[in-house]
């Protein structure tokens, strides 16, 4: 891990010789990582990781590590932004520097200023803002590790941070991604796969209400292969429900336990 | 100046007399460290990086190499 060098050319031999790895999916169906074409990351999730946070949660899904933390209700800072008949939800994503091969500058980019956006609006649905008027909920979104598909992580992720924090909401919110690569519909996509792949399509889903709050598309499908994609996605999407509601009943647990003690 | 706030005041009295009689607030001697975890290599993708916590304080920090 600590032997410098030997990393940096393995990781230079696999920028110039393979930007594309020859085969992404070999003919067993079986991806990079070993996974079937219709399987997740392997997640863990847990709740309540920070002390001086209202609510927050953090996941690791495959390589991604990212952690949400969220503050609020509270008074509106700057006052101006306050709405009379709202709380104000706003969302911060970002990158560590170290959390990609290349540095990543720590100001944030033209990318996580829309992630931001995009994030915010997909969790804005599930919230009872008009509970708390001229209040603010932020959140905070810190990817320590990137591997593709963090923008859904971080919603899945968030969404417990904000149930955490104890702020009435309509659903959880989980988010997951599919997309195509080499020719086949798969779900879960990794940095990899999403670079050398043909399409991407992130979508979360509150699922008690059936209701999407986000969907997106980079890349180009066909509309039946765009619809298989989607099932795809929310199919993960509900396996990634029954694992937020896991974590967030264990945190009640081990609150339990201490109030015991 | 301003008296600090009566929440202050009688905090600072009682943090005053643990210490006198060789205690902490948490209950800690007046020697003893928080409790301290130390892990390498937690974020693969930095050529280095370290967590640590000291009781309730957790830093993380990573370690980029680039060619200048």
């Amino acid at each position: 891990m600590l032997n410098i060098p030997k990393r940096k050319t393995e990781k230079k031999r696999l920028n110039v010789l393979q930007k594309k790895p020859e085969k992404l999916i070999d003919k067993d169906d079986m991806r990079l990582d070993g996974r079937k074409l219709n399987e997740l990351r392997p997640t863990k999730i847990e709740v309540g990781v920070l002390g001086n946070a209202d609510g927050s949660a953090y996941i690791e899904q495959g390589k991604n590590k990212i952690l949400a933390a969220v503050y609020g209700p509270k008074e509106v800072h700057p006052r101006h932004l306050a709405r009379p008949d709202r709380a104000v939800l706003r969302c911060r994503y970002h990158m560590a520097p170290f959390s990609v091969d290349e540095r990543k500058s720590p100001a944030p980019s033209r990318r996580e200023v829309e992630l931001s956006k995009v994030i915010r609006e997909a969790l804005e649905p599930s919230i009872f803002v008009e509970y708390y008027p001229r209040t603010s909920i932020d959140i905070f979104i810190e990817v320590l590790q990137a591997d593709g598909g963090t923008r859904c992580a971080g919603i899945t992720t968030a969404s417990l941070a904000l149930a955490d924090a104890g702020i009435p909401m309509r659903d959880l919110v989980a988010a997951c991604a599919s997309g195509k690569v080499d020719g086949h519909l798969v779900l879960d996509l990794m940095d990899v796969e999403d670079k050398a792949g043909e399409a991407d399509v992130p979508l979360a889903l509150m699922p008690n209400l059936n209701a999407v709050t986000l969907l997106q598309m980079d890349g180009s499908l066909t509309i039946e292969e765009f619809e298989k994609a989607v099932n795809l996605a929310l199919d993960g999407c509900k396996q990634l429900y029954a694992l937020q509601k896991e974590a967030l009943k264990s945190r009640y647990v081990a609150v339990k336990e201490a109030v015991d003690e | 100046m301003t008296p600090p706030p009566i929440v202050v005041r009688v905090q600072q009295k009682r943090i005053a007399e643990l210490v006198s009689s060789g205690k902490r607030l948490d209950g800690r001697g007046l020697t003893a460290y928080r409790e301290i975890q130390v892990e390498v290599g937690v974020i693969e993708r930095a050529e280095g990086s370290a967590r640590v916590r000291l009781g309730k304080t957790e830093v993380m920090a990573g370690i980029k190499i680039e060619t200048g």
